[in-house]
Parts: C-alpha cells; structure tokens; sequence
C-alpha cells in the first residue's frame, strides 16, 4: 500500500517536470539523491565520481523527462540509467587503468592494517562488498542494502527473475564466506550460540 | 530436509523471503542440528551489520550545481525551441531505406509495363488508324533526283547546242555554271553528282567548246 502511494507519488512529480514545473523535479532529486549515491557509491567506490554520476543522472532524467513511460515505475527508470553511467564509468576505468608505484604502496599498508583489525565489521563488510564481482554486488546491493523488491531489481538490471535470486543468494554466500573468519575471531558469535568451542 | 539443502535456503530464511512451508522445514531442522543453526547466526549476525552499513550523503551544494546544470540545459532548449521546429524530423538511413525500395518498385513496375495490368484502355474507333504515317521518312530520292538529272541533262543539251554557236558561247557556259549550281543546291548532295560523270564530261566539253 505505501509503495503503490510512492508510486503515485513519483508519478505525480513527473508528470508536474514533464510541465516544467522545477519546485517538482527539485523534489525528486531530494527523494532519490541519497539513495542513488548509496548504491553508486558502493559501485565506483569514490564518492567524487559517485556524486558526478548521481548529478549525470539526474540530468538526463531532465532531459529525458518527456520519454519516461507512465507503464514502469519511476525509480526503476532511475536505477536503471544510473547504473548504466555507473557501468559506463567502471568500463572506461578498466580501459585506461594507470598503476602508481607510490600509491599502491600506500594503499597496501592501508589495507593490511585494517585487515589486521577484526574489531570493525562494518569496514570489513564494505571491503568484502567492493571485492563482491559486479554482476553479484549490483543485485546485492539493490536487494539487500537499498531494499528494492527482486522484480524491479530483475526490471532494473534486465535480468530474469530467477537469475537475480540466485545472484543475491550468491552474493550473500560469498560475504559470508569472507565475513566468517572476521566473526570467529571477535568472537561475537561466541554468546548466542550453543556451538560447541571445537567447532569454533 | 539434508543440511546441504537447508544452508542453501538460509540466507533466504533470514531475510524471510521463503514460504511457509519451507519455513517450517527448515526452522525443524535447525532445531535439531547445531552446525546449521551456527551458520544461521552468522547470516543474522551479517545482516545486523548490513542494517548498521553508513549511509552515505551526497554534498551539500549538490542541488545548486544540479540546478545550474538544469538550468543551462533549459536555457540551450529555449535556444533551440526558438530556431527549429518543436520536432525535427529526424532523417536516417533506417527510415530512407524502404522508402527508396518502394519507389524504386513502382518505377520498375510502371517502365515494364506491369500497369496495363491494372488500367483499361478503351477500344480503339473503327475510324482511328493505329499505324503512323510514316511516309515522310521514306527518303525516295531515285525519281527525283532522276528527274533533277533528266532536267539538268536537257538543260546541258541545249546549252551544248548553243555553244556550238559563236555567239551564245559565253551565254551558255554562264547558264551551264547555273544550272550545275541550282542543282547542287537543290539536293545538297554533290557527292551524287559525281557519280555521273558524264555531266561533268558534257559541261567541260561545253567549256572547252566556249574557249
């Protein structure tokens, strides 16, 4: 019930754009622009590009706004062009990958402390999210973290809807496979289970 | 239900995703086996930490950077709006193609003839000729020409017979010169004059006749 008066909600903001009413297309940038960000974010992992793609998105929904069709839902069309950007972005970053020497060696450190910390599952999550393959890690991240149903997840990325559930499935396999020896060793499991300590 | 199975649908389970009845199955099974209800904690455990994931915010001059892109974009509209139609008819070789095709059909189809198929022609009247007249290219210049000749050799004849007198001399080789010319001229076709070279022989025997 609440998402079909979301629905008609988004409907209505878009059709007052279509008119060119700006306070409307303000509106739909302030609903989305944090849930966009969240899920490009995890994506291109940097929040500059994450913001640039964000902004692109929403221009083209602009520009675009006379060729949205009233038949799909509104934030369906807007995950799917964000994410197409976002596609676009990691495919031109894979053609002109630079390695910096400095850098990497930088970063490395980085990484192997924080690894060396068990302490933080949050962080450990985000980084075992980023290392997810992408076909897994867009279906998690629009399942599991923004919360969409697995339909428009399966209209979103043009995928059947089996497909999704067994990326989503996959995925959470895959984190929990990476998160597991993080647990172990903060023994926060420990507590509430009746695990015997040699399984442990 | 075999553990394999039942770690297969956990995460699922979790997320309460399944159906009753697989549910229960499951939610029976963990009762009794241990190993797989510590796998279920990790799951709920991991899912916690999802739900505590920091949500991020974009900048907080984003709206007014987006505005000004939206409005330079409004601004080349008007822009365009203002020189060009509301819709330009877009033109591409998707398009052109069957269009060339068809025209290119009908025009085989009129030139070979294949519309006579389709259009009645009415009878043609018992008065009405269907043949052309074409007597006018029948070039026919034996009789004429032998007439021309005929004429030319008379004319040589009596101007022969004229020279032969002292003096007419100059008279008729004046009026022989003419009449060569006259005939020339009259069927511009001086190659046919040579032919007969008996007119030349008889006009320089009338010459030579004057000298």
């Amino acid at each position: 019930m609440e998402k079909e008066t979301e629905k008609q909600r988004d409907y209505n903001l878009i059709r007052r754009v279509q008119n060119g009413d700006m306070v409307a297309f303000n509106d739909i940038v302030d609903r989305y622009k944090n849930r966009l960000m969240n899920t490009i974010i995890r994506m291109v992992s940097s929040q500059q590009e994450a913001e640039d793609i964000v902004q692109e998105t929403f221009l083209r929904v602009y520009q675009h706004r006379n060729s949205f069709d009233f038949r799909h839902c509104f934030s369906t069309w807007l995950y799917t062009i964000a994410l197409n950007l976002a596609r676009n972005e990691l495919r031109k970053r894979k053609r002109f990958k630079f390695f910096d020497i400095f850098d990497m060696q930088g970063h490395e450190s980085e990484i192997s402390v924080e690894m060396k910390l068990p302490s933080n599952l949050s962080k450990v999550l985000e980084k075992a999210i980023e290392s997810l393959p992408d076909k897994y890690k867009t279906a998690f991240i629009l399942r599991d973290i923004q919360e969409q149903p697995y339909e428009e997840v399966a209209k979103i990325m043009s995928i059947p809807l089996g497909t999704v559930k067994s990326r989503v499935n996959r995925a959470r396999a895959l984190l929990r496979d990476k998160l597991k020896p993080r647990m172990e060793e903060s023994n926060a499991l420990s507590k509430g289970t009746l695990l015997p300590v040699s399984l442990l | 239900m075999r553990c394999q199975k039942v770690r297969s649908f956990l995460s699922a389970y979790c997320k309460g995703e399944l159906t009753e009845k697989r549910t229960g199955a499951i939610a029976a099974h963990l009762e009794g086996c241990p190993r797989c209800r510590y796998e279920e904690t990790v799951y709920r455990e991991m899912n916690k930490s999802i739900g505590q994931l920091p949500n991020f915010t974009v900048s907080g001059d984003f709206n007014s950077l987006l505005l000004k892109r939206v409005a330079d974009e409004r601004h080349k509209e008007t822009r365009t709006k203002a020189f060009l139609p509301k819709r330009i008819p877009v033109v591409s070789v998707n398009r052109l193609a069957p269009i060339f095709a068809a025209a290119c059909f009908i025009f085989a189809f009129i030139f070979s003839g294949g519309i006579d198929l389709f259009i009645d022609t009415p009878e043609t009247p018992s008065y009405v000729t269907t043949e052309l007249d074409n007597s006018y290219m029948t070039v026919q210049p034996e009789w004429e020409f032998n007439k021309e000749v005929a004429r030319a050799t008379r004319i040589n004849g009596l101007m022969n017979q004229l020279s032969n007198q002292s003096s007419f001399g100059s008279l008729a080789s004046s009026a022989r010169r003419n009449n060569f010319q006259s005939l020339y001229r009259a069927r511009q076709f001086p190659p046919m004059i040579r032919a007969f070279p008996y007119l030349q022989s008889n006009s320089n025997e009338g010459v030579n006749n004057s000298r």
